[in-house]
């Protein structure tokens, strides 16, 4: 079961997340990001209450990273830094020391995940 | 090969285990007590699993299925730890410890022939697997397949992995079949992220994702192309070995991160060629060119790393080579070489008296070598203090836990090197002391908070190396010993008189008297009264001091003066009528002159003043009854024993000495003042002073009379 919840803070658009992020609800986060993406000047996900992710929640991630970062619009991602996450990342193989392309060269969500073997 | 042959071949493989398991269980035992401090470490699981799976590969390759199978069981437990499907706990660590004891109790079973507990094993097992989380499948290998991948060599494949699309409609996730390789052995992934289309065009539920994976395994590459079995028909995979133990690894580098682009096909020669001839690091110009991009780099850059790592770790374990020696075979070397130590003696003195110019030379020459032997042998058995120290570690963890106390074991300067016997006879009297310093010396948390001390007591556990000495010290910051309870048990033991008024050096000795303890209760871990005499007897046995001192609120040391070894010592030889007499040289002070008039001047106390000390002595000719007649001047030899000074006469100093020191026998266990014997140059007996032992006896007689 998972959860997505807009406010605004100091003009961002924040979704917050919640419960499992797995296929499933692989469709509603689409539609939250890219509302928020294409309405907002800047947009934060917060998921520090997220308890389970798959693959489609880093994809979509990404894919909206890029897309905000085309638009010259300022995404970043809270609470993946917590160990469980960060080691998930790391095994979907999505440690990355820079970005995947020239517009999110510097801003790499997953700059932050660990290398697992 | 027949059956007695496998026997025997069996018994021969596990005698060559036999300090190995030993050395695992010590890993293991060490890498338990630093996950504790570090629960989510991923390299200390790492080593809490890989001692486990090595205890269950060679253990089962020995025929000690019992152990390989209780090892497994609690490997599963780890598997479930490493792949994030479990926490480490703190009654994770104590089942795993206790699992720890009872596979050493199941080794001792097997080597020392003692009995273990085998319903013990159940018991553990049945609680691991109560703690194990629902749905949590270990998935590591039995311990037969164990042995047999161990001995298979290691390979490294690349494998690029482009699952269809449509994998997640299909209810397959691409994860698991990552997850399933990452058990093969050490595997890195890098997932591809330059398919995945804008935010618009996305389909949520399709893969966009492939990936890079590097993997090394002895499993082979059918086993990993089993992985794919499933997806095979509608996922593109390349698998190719990149790097195989012992074929493909003369060299210990790796490719550059041109020739691995250009090997996976991600980039042409020319284009290598045209981008080498400008000089920036070859990643940036790649992309700045854009011929490949970031996540390509980052792939053969891990690919890069992962290979070198493997080759580099591989050389060093090539470098690092030695081979395991029974501890008999070493005892009886250093035997031998002793043997040749005293012939060599005997060759000297017949060359030194003989005339032949030759004998000389070659006598000479055969010194130079047995006393480079003897140098060479002896620091064969020397082994690192830090070798017993770490084992103190779970006695602090158990003892501290037991009695509610919160302490901290600091070991410093543990590469201190002893002879192998002392370290052996130096445990049991080093955990008595550290049992003692956390049940009597340590206090509660909360008590130690009011005194305004840390929370957390600290012992540290220190060596140092002087001369033919090590100083071993033990050292506690809590409550200090308490000079009136030791006063007054005294009194009511009758030890001292009541109107006594003995020293703070003495009160604390007394401690060290059979019987005496100031404990208002017995604990399961010390105030029995029995102990620290035990504790001083050991550490006089090894031909040691010990001494105490302690400040009350601040905390207690104990230090123990230990020699390096107890095979060959430095002696001091000396002569009273026919026989001879050994000091140890490190207790030698000094030796002065004693004629009748200064003996008579002081009377019927054995007292010699030395430059205005005055020195007790002990008259060697008299405590051993040795008849004849003195010389007109005699010498004394002055030892120092806890900083302590007293004088021993003897009728003629000989001078330094190398001592092979042997054994009296049982017959002389007894005896008093002499800790054992050597065989002179001409063949006759010396006797091995005991100085310290020598010292109390007459102190204790002096007292009776």
């Amino acid at each position: 079961m998972a959860d997505i919840h807009s406010s605004n803070k100091n003009g961002r658009e924040v979704l917050t997340v919640s419960g499992a992020l797995t296929v499933k609800h692989a469709k509603a986060l689409k539609a939250a990001l890219l509302k928020a993406v294409q309405n907002a000047p800047a947009v934060e996900v917060d998921v520090d209450t997220v308890v389970d992710i798959d693959v489609t929640f880093a994809q979509l991630v990404c894919s909206a990273h890029r897309m905000a970062a085309d638009l010259n619009k300022q995404m970043t991602i809270t609470g993946i830094e917590q160990e469980r996450l960060s080691l998930m990342l790391g095994r979907f193989g999505f440690f990355r020391h820079i970005g995947c392309n020239d517009s999110t060269m510097k801003s790499c969500l997953w700059a932050y995940c660990q290398k697992t073997s | 090969m027949n059956d007695e042959n496998e026997t025997f071949d069996l018994d021969v493989l596990r005698e060559m285990f036999r300090s190995e398991a030993y050395d695992l269980l010590s890993e293991l035992e060490s890498a338990l007590l630093a996950l504790e401090a570090s629960p989510g470490d991923k390299e200390i699981i790492s080593r809490v699993f890989r001692a486990l799976h090595t205890i269950k590969g060679s253990g089962g390759a020995c025929g000690f299925e019992a152990i390989a199978h209780f090892a497994h069981e609690v490997e599963s437990v780890y598997d479930a730890i490493r792949n994030d499907k479990m926490a480490v706990t703190r009654e994770i660590i104590n089942l795993t410890l206790a699992a720890r004891d009872q596979i050493a109790a199941l080794f001792d079973e097997a080597y020392k022939k003692m009995p273990a507990e085998s319903e013990v094993t159940q018991q553990i097992i049945d609680r691991f697997k109560s703690v194990l989380p629902e749905g949590v499948a270990p998935k590591v290998k039995k311990p037969a397949e164990a042995v047999s991948a161990a001995e298979e060599p290691q390979e490294t494949y690349r494998i690029r992995f482009r699952p269809a699309r449509n994998i997640f409609l299909t209810g397959t996730d691409p994860q698991l079949l990552l997850d399933e390789l990452r058990t093969f052995g050490t595997c890195r992934v890098v997932a591809q992220l330059d398919d995945i289309p804008s935010l618009e065009k996305l389909d949520p539920e399709l893969c966009y994702i492939y990936w890079d994976v590097i993997l090394t395994t002895s499993r082979g590459l059918n086993a990993i192309k089993d992985v794919f079995i499933f997806v095979q028909d509608t996922c593109e995979l390349s698998i190719e070995p990149i790097d195989i133990e012992g074929v493909l690894s003369e060299e210990h580098g790796y490719k550059k991160l041109g020739e691995i682009l250009v090997e996976r096909g991600d980039l042409s020669p020319v284009d290598i060629q045209e981008i080498m001839s400008k000089q920036k690091r070859i990643g940036e110009i790649l992309v700045e060119n854009g011929l490949v991009n970031n996540d390509r780099v980052e792939a053969a850059l891990t690919e890069q790393q992962h290979v070198r790592d493997l080759r580099k770790n591989r050389q060093k374990s090539e470098e690092i080579t030695s081979i395991r020696v029974q501890s008999e075979k070493l005892d009886k070397l250093v035997d031998l070489v002793g043997e040749l130590v005293t012939v060599q003696a005997r060759l000297t003195q017949v060359a030194t008296e003989g005339t032949s110019a030759l004998l000389m030379s070659i006598s000479e020459e055969v010194e130079r070598l047995t006393a480079e032997l003897r140098d060479n042998t002896m620091s064969i058995r020397m082994l690192p203090i830090g070798t017993i120290f770490n084992t103190f570690k779970r006695v602090v963890r158990d003892v501290s836990q037991n009695l509610g106390k919160s302490v901290d074991l600091v070991l410093r300067c543990a590469d201190t090197e002893l002879d192998k016997s002392v370290i052996e006879k130096l445990h049991d009297p080093l955990v008595h002391i550290i049992r003692n310093c956390i049940d009597h010396g340590i206090e509660m948390p909360d008590e130690r908070v009011a005194r305004n001390k840390p929370r957390k007591g600290t012992i540290l556990l220190s060596s140092a190396q002087t001369g033919s000495q090590v100083h071993i010290r033990i050292e506690d910051d809590g409550a200090g010993m308490d000079l009136d309870a030791i006063r007054r048990k005294a009194v009511e033991k009758g030890m001292i008189p009541k109107d006594a008024e003995p020293s703070e050096r003495e009160l604390i000795a007394l401690v060290m008297l059979p019987g005496f303890s100031t404990a208002s209760k017995v604990t399961d871990v010390s105030g029995r009264g029995v102990g620290m005499d035990v504790v001083k007897q050991a550490i006089e046995a090894l031909r040691g001091t010990i001494e105490i001192t302690s400040r009350r609120g601040e905390g207690t040391a104990i230090t123990m003066t230990l020699p390096l070894t107890l095979a060959i010592i430095d002696g001091f030889l000396t002569r009273i009528g026919d026989d001879h007499f050994v000091f140890p040289l490190s207790l030698v002070d000094e030796c002065v002159e004693l004629n009748a008039a200064q003996s008579e001047k002081m009377g019927d106390r054995d007292l010699l003043n030395v430059r205005g000390e005055i020195v007790p002595y002990i008259k060697l000719r008299h405590r051993f009854g040795i008849q004849g007649e003195r010389p007109a001047i005699e010498q004394v030899v002055i030892a120092k024993v806890n900083d302590f000074r007293v004088g021993f006469v003897v009728d003629h100093v000989v001078g330094g000495h190398q001592t092979v020191i042997k054994n009296l026998g049982k017959m002389y266990k007894g005896v008093d003042g002499v800790s054992g014997a050597t065989i002179l140059g001409n063949g006759s007996v010396a006797l091995i002073l005991d100085v310290p032992k020598l010292i109390q006896t007459v102190e204790r007689e002096e007292s009776w009379s």
